[in-house]
């Protein structure tokens, strides 16, 4: 496919719209936004911060979080062990050990399967180098732990671990998954009240899903 | 039709056995050329015009000629009865019917190659053949035909009967000889030619069953009266086997120069039913097939056969009419190509495959416009480029088929 | 010596050779799967065509013989449009498994895909002829899916070894090789298919899944197997050796290696290694010992006992390096005079043949480097008379260097228990060795020293070549390799000692024994040099 980028030529642009007028009246609109929002804001209408953690902002489909390894039908996983990712790993932080599998079609297959998430600099390239669709990543972030043994996510973690179902999906290769399925069911985000502390705006008191974002068409 | 060479007595009872063969004429001819010079013997095919009758036409004294003399190995003569050409069956006739002649015609082109030591490859299929060759080579020994001294003079010949196992590549001269030694079918690399190493790394030739029989004839009657029929290359008569949408199905000997719609309407009685023709392929399956009215006109030589964009072949001469749907035709032409393909060379072993699977696929309804493409550029990457040419036998009728009749593949197509 | 043009450029070829091999000799790679310079001309991949002048076809350039005056060209257009052809006939039935497949990384038809393909499949994948995958030959994996039918393996067997395991069954494109049955190969050379199959078909057992390998990291190197002095290339990553791969060298291997060669590595990893030097104290206890504290404490416990109570048996499978510095330190440094290696027949089994093909029967890689140092003593007679000696007493003190056979024999313990039985009845011992073996507690110092592919060194084969083993891998602990003890022992008792590396070594070597007289450094690189008689 080739792609050609649009060309935008500036100096046409603003001859074409110049007029004393606009450029008397155009401060004078940017003022008023301006105001608008100081009042907005001074009155607690809307903020430039939220209260994490009891508010979370949405992630986009494309979010680069902890990374999930997907499922074949009978629940093992979708990898075949083929270091692509730990290949294209700038951090070096995938260790895979590979396995014989009986099933002549499968080959291989991880026998651990590791990402050091304190090294992770999650940039994606495992989701792009897998030949297979075995690893995508969620919108996860949180991903801090007790000890540093933790944050060693073995299989088990990053194919089922209770909390991915509210993240759900991040960067990936199809927006559906093709090849594969995942061992655990997405919830679909549902809003539930907040515990603990109450903050000045209404639509906060739900979790995780309090956005800002234009296209939810809430603010 | 002219001279018989080959069928005069096709039909005669008791023609197969030595006594019926000698009562016309048999084992004269050797007697003849036995009393020649083996360099005179082959001026004298080579004076005939005699050319390969298996399929490629190469002159047959030009390539006894090529055998060195003295080379300090022995000379083998092998007689090619591997005949599974599709569309052809005339030596299963020869062998069948008038073995003699061959074992004659084999005798006599042994003492002119200096060979002691013959055989008959025979394809698998005709193992109900086995037995009676066998007891003509039996018949022709106790008659001392054949054996340590052939008629009296000194000149030891002997001739086995091989059996194949019913590989269409065994056909083709090198890899003959490779299962005639006891190894897997594959054709050789060519040069060295078979004959300066070919059965046993030894001067080998390789003679098909109706250019062998072809020379006791010519033998008996002069190389001038076998030149003297035909055209002014192809020279002599040529045995068609005639199939298809004909009323008088067969086996024919006809004058090379014959022309190719009389053929069909005179010799083979027409088409049934009084339908039109649509296709001939005139030489076997291998060959491009031609057009009803690219027929106008054509002889049944080498030559004319070859400006009209055909081949003469073997001469498995098949009729379509216009009932016949192509595609259908050609998926069963590449199905046996891919059946026989020995696998040596990449092009062939996938190649014919791979078309055949695009033809089945295109006639269960399944086919796309855009396999007709990938047939032709299939037939481009397989063509010229492999050891043996059972590829180019594949590519001819594929090329022929699909840009000859692309309008009724185009029909086939569902995407 | 024709001349012939090749992609424009005039260049000469030996006689006799065909295009392929003379355009290797001018660096023009010509594609192909079945050429091997090894085995007999097949021609059957149709890889290598190229354009020749005045012929109509395009013809195959491993069996077209150069002629004076050819016009040859290998790029242009036409050649890349057949060879794609070709690559995509050898790809339509391919499983394209290559994340699963141990070959990706360094297959052929990865490799040629990238410079001639890039085409996108036209056959789905169930139209695709199916074949059996993973079949388990024994020292080989078969998966006939992935193979090219380019017979390299079939040819290895029929040629080289002459024993025809493999064989091709049935034909068309449901050809496919394989053992009678699915046998498995009892074969002493079936590592070598493998090695040659230049796609998947044919991975190593042993190797399989243990690495990818473009993470490994090569060496090039001599097999420590026995006194053949194979050619070979050490992959490694991390200080583990992953697999050993032949080199070619057409003098000693051609491109083959015995099974017994090609894992003779894991020998290595079998058993403790020894990390420090260990010194026997006042109470008869070893005890762990600085390098400089344990050469200094050797050195003079030796002087006391004096030359003529001093014997020194070294090993076929030290380096020449070494060797020289053990004579060096021991002959003329201390003056001793009872100095052998053997201990078996080493000097009669160098050259004798095991088979027919590569094997020695003697299983160690520099006996004829120690034959060429004088090592054999008429006056000791191997280890038979060393015991003897020490059990008379006219030896007290004994320097013995071990090393583990990475090749084993039935012998061998018989060899070891000897050792023992040496140690045993001297007054005072100091060991050499790479691993741990029980008898050691016996000697009063143990020195822990570098094992093949950990340091660099020259072996002589049998022949009298000279070759070098390379390092590929760092020893742990405070391991130094035998050359350097040597030297320390020597500096520490007072000669001069200023040799920094083996190749020093080797040129002092060069310029003081008479074998070894006018040998280069680089000659021993490949393909060797030959040590005079």
């Amino acid at each position: 496919m080739k792609r050609e980028a649009k060309v935008i030529n500036v100096s046409e642009q603003s001859e074409k719209g110049s007029s004393t007028i606009k450029d008397v009246l155009g401060p004078l609109v940017g003022m008023g936004l301006t105001l608008t929002r100081m009042k907005d804001n001074l009155t607690g209408k809307v903020a430039a911060t939220i209260s994490y953690p009891e508010e979370r902002r949405t992630y986009s489909d494309r979010y680069r979080g902890a990374h999930i390894l997907t499922a074949r039908e009978d629940g093992s996983p979708r990898c075949v062990a083929c270091y692509m990712c730990a290949t294209a790993c700038p951090a070096d932080c995938i260790y895979i050990e590979p396995k014989e599998v009986a099933d002549p079609l499968i080959e291989k297959a991880p026998a651990r399967f590791e990402i050091d998430m304190l090294r992770c600099v999650f940039c994606g390239f495992c989701v792009d180098a897998c030949p297979e669709e075995a690893i995508i990543m969620s919108r996860e972030t949180e991903i801090s732990a007790f000890t540093r043994e933790e944050t060693i996510w073995g299989i088990d973690r990053l194919m089922k671990r209770e909390e991915l179902p509210e993240f759900g999906l991040g960067y990936r290769p199809n927006q559906e998954l093709i090849d594969s399925t995942l061992a655990f069911t997405p919830k679909k985000p549902e809003p539930k009240t907040m515990a603990g502390r109450v903050t000045m705006k209404e639509r906060a008191t739900k979790i995780p899903h309090i956005t800002f974002e234009p296209e939810t068409g809430e603010d | 039709m002219g001279i018989q060479t080959l069928l005069e007595h096709i039909n005669t009872p008791g023609y197969e056995t030595l006594e019926g063969y000698r009562k016309y004429g048999g084992y004269t001819a050797l007697e003849k050329a036995l009393q020649m010079e083996p360099t005179a013997l082959i001026d004298e095919v080579k004076a005939s015009g005699l050319r390969g009758r298996g399929g490629a036409g190469f002159p047959t004294g030009m390539k006894w000629s090529f055998v060195p003399r003295n080379s300090g190995k022995p000379t083998y003569l092998l007689c090619n009865a591997d005949e599974s050409e599709p569309g052809t069956f005339k030596d299963r006739l020869l062998l069948e019917r008038n073995p003699h002649a061959l074992i004659e015609g084999m005798a006599i082109a042994a003492y002119a190659l200096d060979c002691h030591l013959s055989y008959i490859y025979m394809r698998g299929e005709f193992g109900f053949l086995v037995e009676p060759i066998n007891r003509a080579l039996a018949e022709a020994r106790a008659a001392g035909l054949l054996g340590p001294s052939v008629m009296g003079k000194d000149f030891a010949l002997d001739i086995y009967l091989h059996l194949g196992q019913g590989a269409y590549i065994c056909g083709e001269e090198t890899s003959l000889i490779e299962s005639l030694e006891g190894y897997r079918g594959y054709p050789r690399i060519k040069p060295p030619f078979p004959a300066v190493s070919g059965f046993l790394a030894s001067p080998t030739v390789v003679n098909n069953v109706e250019t062998l029989a072809a020379l006791p004839w010519i033998i008996n009657n002069g190389a001038a009266a076998y030149a003297a029929v035909g055209t002014e290359k192809s020279k002599g008569t040529k045995l068609f086997s005639a199939s298809g949408h004909i009323n008088k199905p067969g086996v024919y000997e006809v004058d090379l120069g014959y022309p190719l719609l009389d053929f069909i309407n005179n010799e083979c009685g027409g088409i049934p039913n009084g339908r039109k023709l649509k296709a001939v392929i005139p030489g076997g399956s291998s060959v491009p097939v031609l057009k009803a009215e690219e027929c106008e006109g054509v002889l049944l030589d080498y030559e004319s056969l070859a400006k009209a964009g055909t081949m003469l072949g073997s001469g498995g001469f098949i009729v379509f009419d216009d009932t016949v749907s192509m595609p259908e035709v050609l998926t069963v032409i590449a199905d046996f190509y891919a059946h026989e393909s020995c696998g040596q060379c990449t092009p062939c072993r996938e190649g014919t495959g791979w078309a055949a699977k695009i033809l089945h696929n295109l006639v269960g309804g399944k086919g796309r416009k855009s396999d007709l493409d990938l047939l032709l550029k299939i037939a481009d990457n397989m063509e010229g480029k492999t050891i043996c040419p059972l590829a180019d036998a594949d590519v001819m009728p594929i090329r022929s088929f699909v840009t000859k009749y692309r309008d009724e593949f185009e029909a086939l197509c569902v995407s | 010596m024709p001349k012939f043009i090749l992609n424009d450029q005039e260049v000469e070829a030996q006689p006799g050779q065909t295009i392929i091999q003379a355009a290797q000799d001018h660096g023009v790679e010509i594609p192909h799967y079945c050429y091997h310079a090894d085995l007999p001309i097949d021609g059957n991949c149709r890889m290598c065509l190229v354009e020749v002048e005045k012929m109509p076809k395009l013809t195959p350039a491993c069996t077209t013989v150069v002629s004076e005056g050819m016009v040859v060209r290998s790029a242009n257009e036409r050649v890349k449009t057949a060879v794609r052809g070709v690559l995509e006939f050898l790809l339509i039935n391919h499983p394209v498994d290559c994340p699963v497949c141990d070959q990706a990384g360094e297959c052929r038809l990865q490799d040629y895909y990238m410079v001639y393909g890039l085409h996108t499949s036209e056959i789905p994948q169930s139209l695709k002829v199916r074949k059996s995958k993973a079949v388990d030959l024994g020292p080989v994996m078969l998966d006939q899916e992935r193979c090219v039918e380019c017979s390299r393996c079939i040819r290895f067997f029929e040629n080289v070894t002459k024993t025809g395991e493999l064989q091709f069954f049935g034909r068309g494109d449901h050809v496919r090789i394989g053992t009678i049955g699915n046998q498995p190969l009892d074969n002493p050379y079936s590592g070598n298919v493998a090695e040659i199959c230049p796609v998947g078909a044919l991975t190593d057992h042993d190797f399989r899944f243990k690495a990818r390998v473009w993470f490994l990291h090569s060496t090039d190197s001599v097999c420590g197997g026995c006194s053949t002095g194979c050619n070979m290339r050490i992959d490694h990553r991390d200080g583990t050796v992953f697999r050993l791969q032949a080199r070619r060298n057409v003098e000693v291997n051609r491109s083959w290696l015995c099974d017994e060669g090609r894992y003779s590595f894991h020998e290595l990893e079998k058993g403790e290694r020894l990390l420090y030097p260990l010194v026997k104290n006042g109470n008869g206890a070893p005890a762990q010992a600085t390098w400089d504290a344990a050469a200094r404490s050797v050195d003079v416990r030796l002087k006391e006992i004096g030359a003529n109570a001093i014997l020194g048996l070294a090993s076929p499978s030290a380096t020449n390096e070494a060797l020289f510095l053990f004579k060096q330190y021991l002959g003329e440094q201390l003056g001793a005079t009872l100095l052998d290696f053997r201990t078996d027949s080493e000097d009669r089994r160098v050259t004798e043949e095991e088979d027919d093909v590569l094997r020695h029967r003697d299983k160690h890689p520099n006996t004829m480097g120690a034959l060429k140092l004088n090592l054999a003593s008429a006056e000791l007679g191997g280890i038979d008379g060393a015991i003897r000696a020490a059990r008379e007493g006219r030896a007290r003190a004994g320097v013995i260097i071990y090393f583990k056979p990475l090749v084993r024999r039935e012998g061998d313990v018989d060899a070891e228990a000897k050792i023992a039985e040496l140690v045993r009845s001297l007054e005072y011992s100091v060991v050499l060795a790479s691993h741990h073996a029980d008898w050691q507690q016996q000697a009063s110092v143990v020195l822990p020293v570098a094992a093949w592919s950990e340091e660099d060194g020259s072996y002589t084969n049998y022949q009298g070549r000279v070759q070098l083993a390379a390092k590929a891998t760092e020893p742990g602990g405070d391991i130094l390799p035998l050359w350097e003890v040597f030297a320390m022992l020597l500096h520490v008792s007072g000669a001069e000692s200023r040799w920094m590396t083996p190749d020093d070594v080797f040129a002092t070597m060069a310029e003081r024994v008479e074998a070894f007289q006018g040998i280069q450094l680089e000659q021993r690189r490949w393909p060797g040099a030959l040590a005079t008689a």
